[in-house]
């Protein structure tokens, strides 16, 4: 056979064989859905941290484990690293140390920036419940509400910090400061964080997620 | 061949040597298998750069782009497969599977280096220029492409590529052997590797003897940004997210790989596991400088040393050349 009449007839097969190629690619590289029925798969999926935070407060904060705060002080004074080691939370290599801590305690006095607290007990230690900048991821890593892993998207679980925090800025303090007096007993529950290198034990500052006034 | 020319061509192989020899002397972490394979993923990115990093300079070009170009592939790879494209007048989604997701970046870098060999072809544009140029639109176009934020949560499928292992060894690792084998054997086999080393050694020379010398540095260039976007990809599957600021300064490493690896900056005399060797000799300083708690300014400086060396050996071994 004529190499010309080979090559002629190569040719279509070789066109035959790239065009069977890419039409393999392209039917495993991509797939097509209805915009509209994406957008609206993608609304259900979309990560609510307002949601998420709302329901904690509502259905999880009441039971959620606590330690005795004038237990908590008195563990920090005896064995730091021990105590934090085996009762706090972290996030990370970070020396910060998150625990959540209730109590009974008598109103001091009534601060810018915190209520100043005396636990219900024999020598009790001053405490500093907070009612302004309440920010930062000390509800989150104390409670334990969200794990990192979890979250495909940082900024979801950071948004986390953000919805719960607001919550306590709207729905927790404003009720408490509106009517606390000094010399009132109160029950607080709240979130502590405690950096081992610099523990400052004398000026804790408490982040309340339950205050209520008896 | 005597003494000195065997010196001569084993130099890098020595080198590696004798630092490994000295870094395992120093520190009782270097010679672990561990460190082994940080080393080995370290520098499969910058293997997979380096690898068409040398064909360039082979022809006697530069390729400044590879670090642009490897975080915008990195990135159109993630953006396909996180979010895929959206068609709101034919009411079209179009997802991306994994494979089109790096089909997607693979077909990105290939056409910014494209583009590139057509700037320096057609127009004349010297190399270190035409990729100067699209060093700064590819950052760009990363930056738009991303809104200047990290896109993460690519899944572990896509994270295999980065971070699994396979039969032993990591996936880069093997990724690069897989790059490096081809290019050895294209290099050294194939009419288009001599082609390459013809346009180095003698442009006008090649151009006489009837060598298509435009097609050939396109397809060049071509390749050199395939084997960014490969190395683009594998840096954002280990990362599980394309960073918009993701390769800066890679083209740097990349040239410093191939030149101490032996290969010419004058083009036309280098090799593919020279260039292999200068990586190694980059990551395994990389690493014995971090294990020895050496400043990182410490290690910048040293690491230039390193470089200027080498270009010195190399002047100094060739000097008849331009």
């Amino acid at each position: 056979m004529p190499t010309e009449v080979k090559t002629n007839m190569k040719r279509p097969i070789k066109y035959f064989l790239i065009a069977l190629l890419v039409g393999v690619a392209l039917y495993n590289a991509v797939y097509f859905q209805p915009l509209d029925d994406r957008n609206a798969a993608k609304k259900k999926s979309v990560f609510d941290p307002d949601a998420f935070a709302g329901a904690f407060i509502e259905t999880k904060l009441k039971e959620l484990p606590a330690i005795k705060a004038d237990q908590f002080l008195e563990s920090l004074k005896q064995d730091l690293g021990q105590f934090t080691a085996e009762k706090g939370r972290k996030l990370g290599i970070s020396n910060d140390y998150y625990f959540i801590v209730e109590g009974n305690a008598r109103v001091l006095g009534i601060e810018e920036e915190n209520v100043r607290i005396s636990l219900d007990v024999e020598n009790a230690a001053e405490l500093r419940l907070a009612t302004e900048f309440i920010f930062g991821n000390t509800i989150r890593e104390a409670s334990g509400m969200a794990n990192i892993g979890d979250f495909q998207n940082t900024m979801d679980f950071n948004n986390i910090s953000v919805a719960v925090n607001e919550r306590v800025r709207s729905d927790i303090i404003p009720p408490f400061l509106s009517e606390v007096k000094e010399g009132d007993d109160i029950y607080f529950k709240g979130a502590v964080k405690v950096n081992t290198k610099k523990p400052n034990l004398e000026n804790l500052r408490i982040v309340p997620l339950i205050l209520e006034i008896k | 061949m005597n003494i000195k020319t065997t010196v001569i061509k084993f130099q890098s192989i020595i080198a590696l040597f004798i630092l490994c020899v000295v870094l395992a002397l120093l520190s009782d972490k270097f010679l672990t298998p561990e460190n082994g394979w940080n080393i080995m993923r370290q520098i499969s990115i910058n293997v997979c750069i380096s690898v068409g990093m040398t064909l360039v300079i082979l022809t006697r070009g530069i390729d400044l782009s590879v670090g642009s170009i490897l975080a915008f592939s990195g990135a159109v790879a993630a953006g396909l497969l996180k979010y895929g494209i959206d068609i709101p007048s034919l009411n079209l989604y179009i997802g991306f599977t994994v494979f089109g997701a790096i089909l997607g970046g693979i077909l990105v870098g290939g056409g910014l280096g494209l583009f590139n060999g057509w700037m320096i072809t057609r127009f004349k544009v010297p190399p270190f220029v035409a990729t100067l140029a699209m060093l700064t639109i590819a950052r760009g176009a990363t930056m738009l492409w991303t809104g200047g934020f990290p896109i993460t949560g690519l899944g572990e499928h896509f994270a295999f590529i980065g971070t699994g292992w396979f039969l032993g060894m990591p996936m880069p690792v093997w990724i690069t052997i897989i790059v490096v084998a081809i290019a050895v054997i294209v290099t050294r086999s194939t009419k288009f590797g001599r082609y390459v080393y013809a346009i180095g050694g003698n442009e006008s020379a090649a151009r006489l003897s009837g060598l298509n010398i435009n097609k050939i540095k396109i397809w060049v260039y071509a390749l050199a940004g395939i084997l960014a976007a490969v190395g683009g990809i594998i840096l954002t599957s280990r990362l599980d997210s394309a960073q918009p600021n993701a390769g800066f300064s890679y083209e740097l490493d990349s040239i410093a790989a191939v030149v101490i690896g032996g290969t010419s900056l004058s083009g036309g005399r280098g090799s593919i596991m020279g260039t292999v060797q200068g990586a190694l000799i980059i990551g395994v300083l990389n690493s014995g400088l971090v294990l020895l708690n050496v400043s990182p300014f410490w290690q910048q400086i040293i690491k230039g040393f390193v470089i200027l060396i080498a270009v010195i050996l190399d002047r100094v071994n060739h000097p008849n050349e331009d």
